[in-house]
């Protein structure tokens, strides 16, 4: 079980389905409740499988809940505030115990929506009912939402993501002359002080905007934003913070995301309990240690430093294994063991750290052109950042580089996307080569590898539509869904395109097209960013 | 069942009787009904994957409300076939009949719905004009505030449009049509005055080309059927015009019917996972085959869909995308032989509705190729009528 390791500093009250839960003041709602031991705090949408928080950073599915009376809050992202009404969604009964599980079980090796009771017309209306019965997570809001008005911004130069390639190029196009403004989900530096490094500083005249997402990236011409005319194509970038959205017109972008680890290709790879290593360590950054006794699945570099200090914290490591090590995670319904070297070991909570990914859809969608390794993704840049699109850079980790190389790369990034006249010529970039030949993947499992936990798509599906000639990576995605969901894709492109390799199909080139936006967006806040006149 | 639905290009055939150029649902359904009617060895070429055309873009709306007697007859019957779809054809499309519930706002509006309604009710449709209130009863979320008049039909509904394309696709290999993906038409081969064949292109061997023979070649390309119809120097009116759509996070269902507004051309829907699914005109998109999507779209769809239904403010958009609508100067198809060219047959200019117009267009057209039939309803809508100046209308357009 998760546990504190000091007391509560300033304590609040939630109302969690109708029970009050202490928790500190200003710490984000997930954290609250995985600290009081709740570590389930949803279900997914067709099986009803149990859901916990993964990420504690607002890349999974995991910690949705409904909160103050608006559906679908990420709760790691809102913090704790007393008397906060925080309700579990989608369940019939409670979190852990869910009478719609059923589904899970009656289906052990997920389910074929596409043929099912297609034999017998009102065997099939009766499923079309209960279908839309069960479909769909949370409810309506309790009230409207008043439309926002959008900001407006104008810069040079635009760099995503506050780590230390981000810093780096900020800092060199600032020193240009150019107005530079750098954009972080968190806090600067946040990452790399969860990982116990120092950051680069940040130059002065950048600006900068902390807990602002970058959320999509679109190229318009006729009529853009307020109906005005534009023969050229603009580029419009829209951020998000807490008081709604800016939307901004860049020259140039740099891209400096980073890269995540993926999820695991293990059945049972979604219970609730298994964490990456930077949850792990956003958990222990409040004071909350993930488990007593944890294994580490993968090979990753956070994932050492994580499990050095969750050790130092007081855990148990049960075992560090490689992914391919182990065959199974179970537990009901959050995890209890892996089964690892032929052993059961048991323990009580897993984090992972495997097949870093780029954090690639804001880039895609600025023009950059993004490859599959044959493990994840890589944003295609060369040494100076340059990528495919003559305004759009791509820097450090989400590029394949770090250290030095990753340091000079965004140096001159910087100074590059820095010039005004842009025109910087952009290298055909070249493929990255496949690094792991696929093998056969036997999915016949005792429980489901889950590709996709927003969709619940299992391996099974995916074989299904393999074999079924869906095998490339824009067909499976129509044919089992995977993508579409909560995270669209953030959790699961990567490890969808590895396992459709090893299952027969084609081998992907690219990423599914990253549909914008790229975290979901309120309607109100959007429905201010035009002003023409509506018909009647 | 089939296992695999489609072939590899290096199994292409030299010869064909009937060549369908462009893998949506027109094409697949259209080749569907031709082998089932014993046309012979049919193929369908596609020059990307299957659903890659509007038809894997659309919002699956099916409904009988029209204002022109032809339209309204075609789609009772559409949705007739989309009710068993699911059981004839064995793929679930998630049919639902939630019904359709236009919005008027005007008083000009109002009277145009109006004069719909009385057709639509001759033609033996239960449509009805509903005020406020009883609006509200279908909806309750909706804002009212300025509502002229609404008016319902219960019996329209909505589907999945990839299993309906997959379906056709399926039904029509079973069949012994070879369906074949990532195959483009690069040219048309004629003796001047009839077809004689087609060039192919595969994507995975782009610098070979590769030649089948045949003498009936359907352009079934959709947006892009005026580029193939230029292949052989026809020029046709009609002209892709991008329309984006965009989907919001899944919510347990609540809303009945799909909601639509002609004025603002605003629709949306609940689709069978929940999200709310829809989409609204915009004049101002660039010219020809673009399906990019914009930031403007989601401004104007959330500001209309907001002040429809407020409490969808805190709602939030999970994606966008778009596709193409294949649009006539006088909103109705073009379909059926072309004078110029023997053996070179249009089905296209479906506007924003051919997902609807596919289950019945494609088994007519069928029998017309084979059997000469339906000959009135092909002779209206023929290409000739842009030179003879007999143009039509159809005021229910959307978007
Ligand atoms: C966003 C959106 C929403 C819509 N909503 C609805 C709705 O609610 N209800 C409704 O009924 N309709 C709707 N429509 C319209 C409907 O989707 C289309 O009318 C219908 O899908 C057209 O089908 P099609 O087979 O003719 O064309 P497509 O599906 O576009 O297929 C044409 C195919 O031809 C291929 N092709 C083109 N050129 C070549 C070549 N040279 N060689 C080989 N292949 C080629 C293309 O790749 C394409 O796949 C909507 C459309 C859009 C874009
Ligand atoms: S895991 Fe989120 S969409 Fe697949």
């Amino acid at each position: 079980m998760p546990r504190r390791l000091r007391p509560i500093r300033d304590p609040v009250t939630l109302i969690v389905d109708g029970d009050p839960v202490v928790a500190e003041r200003g710490e984000p709602i997930a954290v609250s409740l995985v600290a009081a031991g709740r570590l389930v705090l949803g279900r997914s949408v067709k099986y009803h499988r149990p859901r916990g928080p993964v990420c504690f950073g607002g890349r999974c599915d995991g910690c949705l809940m409904r909160v103050d009376g608006t559906p679908n809050v990420m709760t790691c992202h809102v913090t704790a505030e007393d008397g906060a009404r925080v309700e579990t969604q989608n369940v019939l009964g409670t979190a852990e115990h869910d009478l719609l599980s059923l589904t899970d079980w009656f289906f052990p090796e997920g389910m074929d929506h596409h043929h099912m009771f297609t034999r017998f017309s009102p065997l099939n209306r009766v499923m079309r009912k209960v279908a839309r019965r069960i479909a769909g997570v949370g409810t309506l809001p309790d009230a409207p939402r008043e439309a926002v008005t959008p900001r407006e911004e104008d810069v040079d130069v635009l760099v995503v993501g506050g780590g230390a390639s981000g810093v780096h190029a900020a800092n060199a196009a600032a020193k240009r002359g150019a107005k530079v403004m750098l954009v972080e989900e968190r806090t600067l530096g946040g990452e790399a002080a969860l990982r116990g490094e120092s950051s680069p500083r940040l130059g002065p005249p950048v600006l900068l905007r902390e807990r602002t997402t970058a959320l999509g990236v679109w190229r318009e011409v006729g009529a853009g934003f307020r109906g005005r005319e534009q023969s050229e194509p603009v580029r419009w970038v829209l951020l998000g913070d807490d008081d709604g959205v800016i939307r901004l017109r860049a020259r140039a972008i740099v891209i400096a995301t980073g890269a995540e680890e993926g999820a695991l290709a293990i059945p049972g790879n979604d219970r609730p309990g298994i964490v990456s290593s930077l949850g792990a360590l956003r958990l222990l950054s409040h004071g909350v240690l993930v488990g007593e006794r944890v294994a580490f699945v993968g090979a990753h570099d956070t994932l050492d430093i994580a499990r050095a200090q969750l050790v130092a914290a007081g855990a148990t490591s049960v075992g560090h294994f490689a992914s391919a090590e182990v065959d199974a995670i179970g537990g009901r319904p959050s995890v209890s063991w892996v089964r690892a070297r032929g052993a059961k070991v048991s323990c009580d909570a897993v984090v992972t750290g495997d097949a870093p990914s780029a954090v690639y859809a804001i880039a895609s969608q600025a023009g950059a052109g993004v490859r599959f390794d044959g493990r994840g993704f890589v944003v295609s840049a060369d040494d100076e950042g340059r990528t495919s699109d003559a305004t759009t850079f791509a820097v450090g980790r989400c590029t394949g580089r770090a250290g030095e190389i990753a340091r000079a790369q965004a140096e001159r990034a910087g100074e590059l996307a820095a010039r005004p006249d842009g025109a910087v010529a952009s290298p055909e970039v070249a493929r990255v080569a496949h690094e792991r030949a696929p093998r056969t993947r036997d999915v016949s499992t005792a429980d489901k590898l889950l590709a996709c936990r927003c969709e619940d798509v299992t391996a099974k599906e995916l074989a299904e539509a393999v074999s079924r000639g869906h095998g490339d990576l824009e067909g499976a995605k129509r044919y089992t869904g995977f993508g579409t969901g909560w995270c669209q894709g953030k959790q699961c492109v990567a490890l969808c395109a590895r396992l459709l390799e090893e299952l027969g199909g084609e081998r992907a080139d690219e990423p599914i097209t990253p549909r914008p936006p790229i975290h979901p967006i309120p309607l109100a806040e959007l429905a201010g960013l035009v002003d023409d006149e509506e018909p009647r | 069942m089939s296992r695999r639905l489609t072939h590899d290009a290096r199994d292409l055939p030299t010869e064909a009787d009937v060549v369908v150029v462009g893998g949506g649902i027109m094409g697949l359904a259209t080749a569907f009904h031709l082998a089932r009617l014993g046309a012979g060895r049919v193929i369908v070429l596609e020059k990307s994957y299957l659903c890659s055309g509007a038809s894997g873009r659309n919002g699956g709306g099916v409904r009988a409300q029209w204002s022109s007697e032809i339209n309204i007859g075609l789609m009772k019957e559409s949705l007739a076939i989309c009710a068993d779809f699911a059981t004839e054809m064995r793929i679930n499309v998630w049919f639902r009949r939630g019904g359709y519930l236009f919005l008027a706002r005007s008083e000009e509006r109002a009277k145009q719905l109006a004069a719909s309604v009385a057709l639509q009710r001759d033609h033996g449709l239960p449509t009805r004009l509903l005020d406020a209130r009883e609006a509200r009863e279908v909806v309750p979320e909706l804002d009212v505030s300025d509502l002229v008049v609404a008016s319902y039909n219960p019996d329209d509904a909505v589907v999945f449009p990839w299993p309906f394309v997959w379906g056709y696709a399926n039904a029509a290999a079973e069949r012994g049509v070879g369906i074949f993906p990532f195959v483009e038409v690069d040219a048309i081969e004629t003796d001047g005055k009839r077809v004689t064949g087609v060039v192919t292109r595969a994507r995975n061997d782009p610098k070979r080309t590769h030649r089948v023979k045949t003498p009936l070649v359907v352009n079934a390309c959709g947006a892009w059927s005026p580029e193939l119809a230029a292949k052989v120097g026809i020029s046709l009116p009609n002209h892709p015009h991008r329309h984006e759509i965009c989907s919001t996070e899944p919510l347990k269902p609540f809303l009945g019917p799909l909601v639509a507004e002609l004025a603002t051309g605003l629709y949306f829907s609940q689709s069978m996972r929940g999200e709310i699914v829809g989409g609204i005109s915009n004049e101002k998109v660039p010219e020809g085959l673009d399906q990019e999507s914009s930031l403007r779209f989601l401004g104007l769809y959330a500001r209309a869909l907001t002040r429809t239904m407020p409490i969808l403010g805190g709602v939030r958009v999970l994606r966008q995308w778009a596709g193409c609508y294949d649009l006539t100067p006088d909103g109705n198809p073009i379909v059926g032989r072309v004078d110029a060219l023997e053996g070179f047959v249009l089905l296209c200019g479906f506007m924003g509705h051919g997902f609807m117009m596919a289950p019945v267009m494609s088994r007519m057209t069928a029998e017309h190729l084979l059997h000469g039939a339906h000959d009135a309803l092909f002779q209206r809508w023929n290409l000739r009528r842009y030179e003879t100046g007999e143009l039509l209308s159809e005021s229910m357009i959307l978007g």
